[in-house]
């Protein structure tokens, strides 16, 4: 598929599940601060604690209704969202991709994800959007995005939903996307873990980091108080 | 809906008894998440060295040390698709037993894995006022999503010797949940026959649903509530918008959001009272 401007190396879209490197997805879901958790364990420089697992995410994959993907052949320009040795290890991983035409093939490269979990029949989910970030703001999120909701048009389902955040909102607005025409609330359950009073919860914008008691103090200079407790 | 205005069912002279609610495992406390532990089905005795040694602490400070041990032990994965043990693994659970004066028996029995009657549930459809949907579509809905809790009334003639002979037995609530089985899961269509409202039965659907979610380590548990359900959601663990959060929504929406009763929302129009 060509893209406008026509500099980019050469990118695919494709709804097959097979297609996805659970390792490369996992890289990619961490580069933009997803692990697939609603509220994601962060560290105190604002990278993810933890990665979602791979075999998790394979599992996952498994089970979702739809999975689009774009692949790119060819170095991601602005740089890789996963380290150079990892990527080599990826290469060693798939020799098959490296017989020799006169030059080894570069594994395929994802860069952009999206998935959407369904009861086949009457609703839909969205989840797990995520674009390489050296090459957001291209039209790839829209295109994984219009991608899903044509592909469940086409069997049938027309209601779809999406968990926004505040920063992502004027995503799907301009992807079609509006206010729950019910004026439903959106609810989401919270373990208590989250606001035990054990420890307290800083905010980082839409993300949380826990912190347990003992590092409070490190932490939290200015308060005894806790920062998101339900009353 | 859930209001306490809705007139009751029973008769007065009905004895009630206390709620027989037998959970299957332990209250679920937060820092006793059972993290993959549901499918080690190896010896019962590495599975109970493997719950003891994580500690709530254990688990986030895997987060934060350079070489952590590790500790959670991971849900047997299949290489070649094996399927998964399915939610309903899990008996019936008798909600309420009470005893009619002509001698038989009612009882209200919560299932996750039984099967729903798609006619049943249309009939309850209309006694709370959602509109009607296609039934194959509802029959493929029930089919594919991961959890379809319902509860049931039941009505026996109790013999000696303990046997009973069964009556009738009618659909009157029921909540289902998609999911990828993994991370995220949506509750939805969740309905309790008007005339057994008020009696704590939606609750028990839900935090059963709930329990059963969170014992699979699917944490993200997501609704789409309804204005007058919000506090009951609320008084469930669910928080409105947390972080800002909202869900948006793109086509034609089904109403089939929790406990919305359209019907009601129009006479309420025609009557001018809005």
């Amino acid at each position: 598929m060509a893209l406008s401007g026509g500099l980019l190396p050469q990118t695919s879209i494709s709804l097959n599940k097979d297609a996805v490197d659970v390792v490369q997805l996992s890289a990619l879901l961490a580069a933009t601060r997803q692990n697939c958790l609603q509220f994601p364990l962060l560290q105190p420089d604002g990278s993810l604690a933890e990665a979602a697992h791979p075999s998790k995410l394979r599992l996952a994959l498994h089970y979702s209704t739809l999975v689009v993907s774009i692949h790119m052949r060819g170095p991601i320009p602005g740089g890789d969202y996963m380290h150079t040795t990892d990527r080599k290890h990826q290469q060693q991983r798939t020799p098959f991709l490296n017989f020799s035409l006169g030059q080894s093939r570069p594994v395929p490269r994802l860069i952009a994800f999206g998935r959407a979990t369904s009861d086949h029949a009457l609703t839909a989910s969205i989840h797990d959007l995520a674009v390489a970030p050296s090459l957001q703001r291209r039209g790839f999120g829209r295109r994984i995005l219009q991608k899903l909701l044509r592909e469940l048009g086409r069997r049938g389902i027309t209601d779809i939903a999406a968990l926004a955040a505040p920063e992502q909102r004027p995503f799907f607005t301009a992807c079609g996307f509006g206010d729950d025409e019910l004026n439903s609330t959106t609810m989401l359950y919270l373990r208590s873990s989250m606001t035990s009073r054990e420890d307290s919860v800083k905010r980082f914008g839409r993300k949380s980091l826990v912190i347990p008691a003992a590092l409070r103090a490190m932490y939290m200079p200015s308060s005894g108080q806790h920062d998101m407790e339900r009353s | 809906m859930l209001s306490s205005t809705v007139p009751r069912g029973l008769s007065p002279h009905l004895k009630l008894t206390c709620l027989q609610w037998q959970p299957k495992s332990a209250p679920l406390l937060p820092w006793h998440s059972h993290s993959g532990y549901s499918y080690h089905q190896s010896s019962g005795e590495s599975r109970r060295r493997l719950t003891s040694s994580v500690k709530f602490w254990d688990t986030l400070k895997s987060g934060f040390v350079k070489d952590p041990p590790t500790i959670v032990a991971e849900p047997i994965q299949e290489e070649n698709g094996v399927e998964e043990p399915n939610v309903d693994d899990e008996e019936p659970v008798v909600l309420m037993e009470t005893a009619q004066p002509d001698g038989t028996v009612e009882k209200i029995i919560f299932g996750s894995g039984e099967a729903v009657d798609v006619y049943e549930l249309e009939a309850l459809y209309i006694k709370v006022g959602w509109p009607r949907r296609p039934p194959e579509k509802v029959e493929a809905a029930l089919k594919n999503s991961f959890m379809v809790a319902s509860l049931h009334l039941q009505k026996e003639v109790p013999f000696e010797g303990g046997a009973t002979k069964m009556l009738k037995r009618e659909l009157i609530g029921m909540a289902r949940a998609t999911s990828d089985h993994v991370f995220n899961a949506t509750i939805w269509d969740v309905i309790v026959d008007p005339l057994y409202q008020g009696q704590g039965l939606g609750k028990a659907l839900i935090e059963q649903m709930v329990r059963a979610l969170l014992r699979r380590d699917i944490g993200n548990i997501t609704l789409f509530a309804d204005a007058k359900v919000v506090d009951f959601y609320k008084n469930l663990g669910f928080e409105a918008d947390p972080f800002g959060i909202k869900g948006m929504t793109n086509g034609t929406v089904y109403h089939d959001r929790s406990f919305f009763n359209s019907r009601s929302a129009c006479l309420r129009v025609a009557l001018g009272s809005f």
